[in-house]
């Protein structure tokens, strides 16, 4: 039994040595930070005997800010939520408009926003890696991780416009097509990354520190993980094989090779290793999309919900009145619709209710950032002070999703 | 499905000793790469024509706005940046605006407004350093945001073949093409259900 083991097992009110229970606050940092959480520690010593999560800081209404916008304008909206992987809430917004309308995605537009969605969670992953083995106190992965994720951002950068927070998904398909020479270098991109994927493994996975920080460390067990709705890694990582990439295809994810990793003990080290494993996955289905790329056109001919072609705007009176009709008065029929996607956090999930007008009635998101932060107080008590932030590291959450 | 197996550490490893010699390793190999960073002020970006910078207002030959003031980009900008008042002029295009602002500061580059420009009057710049003293630096005019129509053209180039849509089969371009004009059937694309938002016309819509 090492020392820390001899430590750990002492347990923490054990005869007269427990000290005078103190309150700890951990954050909030000042808001222009990424996450601006506020951890409120009960510590008995070292020993933590409780947690309380206190969300709420970024809190924009972005919820009951949608009741206001018309369906094409809360698009750009998504992007603020999980600003790590933007293009997948838009994704996620669009399959769930474009199910309420019945709008088909050709599949071209499909492969293309298969292969964005994985290319955002490689990016998600980085930042997770990066900053998570920050919090442990190992800064190189932090520069290795955005490397690679701002090569990924200057292929996105050149395809949509903009770095994040692209507005490239539309009702139907989306934006501009995906060039030849572009989807060359997605492609080299993602035959390069498992190779970058095991450069960080050789800096991390064998390093004893972070060995010793993340083994047996915040312990998720399956039914635990389950009546706590976790998805995502976290699920996964407590060995749950659940993917809506595979249970639930969307997209045209069906179509794709490719495998869920799943951990065995549901630790902090776990957690690490499946998100490994999802990047070269990533990087197999990218490549399969890219390589796959169907011709054809990159959005739907419905000319209900998808704005005209831009020529024959200026020169026919119709679809001039279909452009100005599709921009402020979109109206999708009666009814109410969820949509669950895999999100690089776990399941992103958009309730969209429209009542026929051209603004949603309602407009729900199921971020798992904020299902995900309900596990830290489970998992950090009992635990010493140390633990919780590799904890929280590893929970992996973004508090602009969080908070929405 | 495919597990991950936590492996035992070696013994080079639990004793730090293969740890730091690859970590030193990774060291040395990196210091003789190519460095990924770029030295931002002293070297610029090169925006290729898909960027979007700031908006801005394409000014035609004689120096007018292009735009006629129909106020689509007004309405559909998400951050509401845009505003404008409409004007009179004796131009063969008679409406142009008399004032247009777009509020710098909110505004976020999302390219709505290009999009729906019917007159391609509004496009998306190279332009991406915005400096100013204060708010109203940010609050541009037609003063700033007027620029000529050949300064614009990497830009428009690249809008005129990616809003072209549907282009990828000619064949069903003819035949979306018969359907937009107005029959007493068929109203939208055929076999998919008229909406109930243009039922409400009548089948003479």
């Amino acid at each position: 039994m090492s020392l820390r083991e001899t430590v750990l097992s002492v347990p923490p009110t054990q005869g007269d040595l427990h000290s005078e229970i103190m309150t700890l606050n951990m954050g909030p940092q000042h808001p222009s930070t990424h996450g601006v959480l506020q951890v409120r520690l009960k510590l008995d010593g070292e020993t933590v005997i409780g947690l309380e999560p206190v969300v709420g800081f970024l809190h924009r209404g972005k919820e009951k800010h949608a009741e206001h916008l018309t369906y094409w304008q809360f698009m750009p909206m998504t992007d603020r939520l999980d600003y790590l992987a933007p293009l997948q809430n838009e994704i996620g917004y669009a399959l769930a408009v474009e199910k309420l309308c019945g709008i088909e995605v050709p599949p071209r537009a499909q492969a293309i926003r298969c292969a964005i969605a994985e290319a955002m969670r490689i990016t998600a992953h980085l930042v997770w890696f990066g900053t998570s083995a920050l919090e442990v106190g190992a800064v190189t992965p932090f520069f290795l991780a955005f490397r690679e994720r701002e090569d990924l951002f200057d292929l996105i950068d050149e395809l949509t416009g903009l770095r994040t927070n692209s507005e490239y998904i539309r009702f139907g398909g989306v934006a501009c097509d995906l060039s030849p020479d572009l989807a060359r270098r997605f492609k080299a991109f993602a035959d390069r990354m498992p190779a970058c994927v095991d450069e960080y493994e050789l800096l991390l996975t064998g390093n004893r520190i972070w060995y010793d920080r993340a083994r047996g460390i915040g312990i998720l067990t399956p039914d635990h993980a389950i009546a706590l709705g976790l998805t995502g890694p976290n699920l996964r990582a407590a060995g749950m094989p659940h993917d809506l990439r595979k249970s639930n295809p969307y997209s045209g994810y069906d179509k794709y090779q490719f495998e869920i990793p799943v951990g065995t003990v549901g630790d902090v080290y776990d957690r690490y290793l499946v998100r490994m494993e999802e990047m070269r996955q990533s990087a197999r289905i990218i490549s399969q999309a890219i390589e796959s790329l169907p011709e054809g056109e990159f959005i739907a001919r419905d000319y209900r919900y998808v704005l005209p072609p831009k020529d024959k705007v200026f020169s026919s009176m119709e679809e001039l009145i279909y452009q100005f009709k599709i921009v402020t008065d979109m109206r999708p029929p009666v009814g109410e619709v969820y949509v669950g996607i895999e999100a690089g956090k776990g399941e992103l999930g958009y309730y969209v209710v429209s009542d026929g007008g051209p603004h949603p009635f309602r407009t729900h998101v199921r971020a798992p950032s904020f299902i995900n932060i309900q596990a830290l107080e489970s998992v950090c008590v009992g635990r010493p002070i140390a633990d919780v932030v590799a904890i929280i590291g590893s929970i992996d959450f973004v508090m602009g999703e969080c908070d929405r | 499905m495919v597990l991950v197996k936590q492996r035992k550490l070696s013994l080079g490893e639990r004793f730090y000793f293969k740890t730091v010699l690859v970590g030193l390793a990774y060291t040395i190999k990196n210091m003789f790469k190519k460095k990924v960073t770029r030295m931002y002020p002293e070297q610029k970006l090169d925006p290729k024509p898909s960027f979007h910078g700031v908006p801005v207002l394409v000014q035609d030959k004689d120096g007018n706005a292009k735009c006629v003031a129909c106020g689509l980009c007004e309405f559909v900008c998400p951050p509401i940046a845009i505003s404008i008042t409409a004007t009179e002029t004796d131009r063969r295009i008679e409406r142009t605006p008399k004032v247009f602002e777009i509020d710098m500061l909110r505004c976020i580059e999302c390219g709505y407004c290009e999009e729906v420009c019917p007159e391609e009057a509004i496009v998306m710049s190279q332009e991406y350093e915005l400096t100013g003293d204060s708010r109203a630096d940010f609050r541009w005019g037609l003063d700033k945001l007027l620029v000529p129509e050949s300064k614009l053209k990497p830009r428009l180039d690249y809008i005129r073949k990616m809003y072209h849509r549907f282009r990828a089969d000619p064949k069903k371009e003819a035949t979306a093409a018969s359907v937009t004009t107005p029959t007493k059937t068929s109203i939208g694309v055929p076999g998919i259900k008229p909406h109930a938002a243009l039922r409400r016309y009548g089948d003479n819509y």
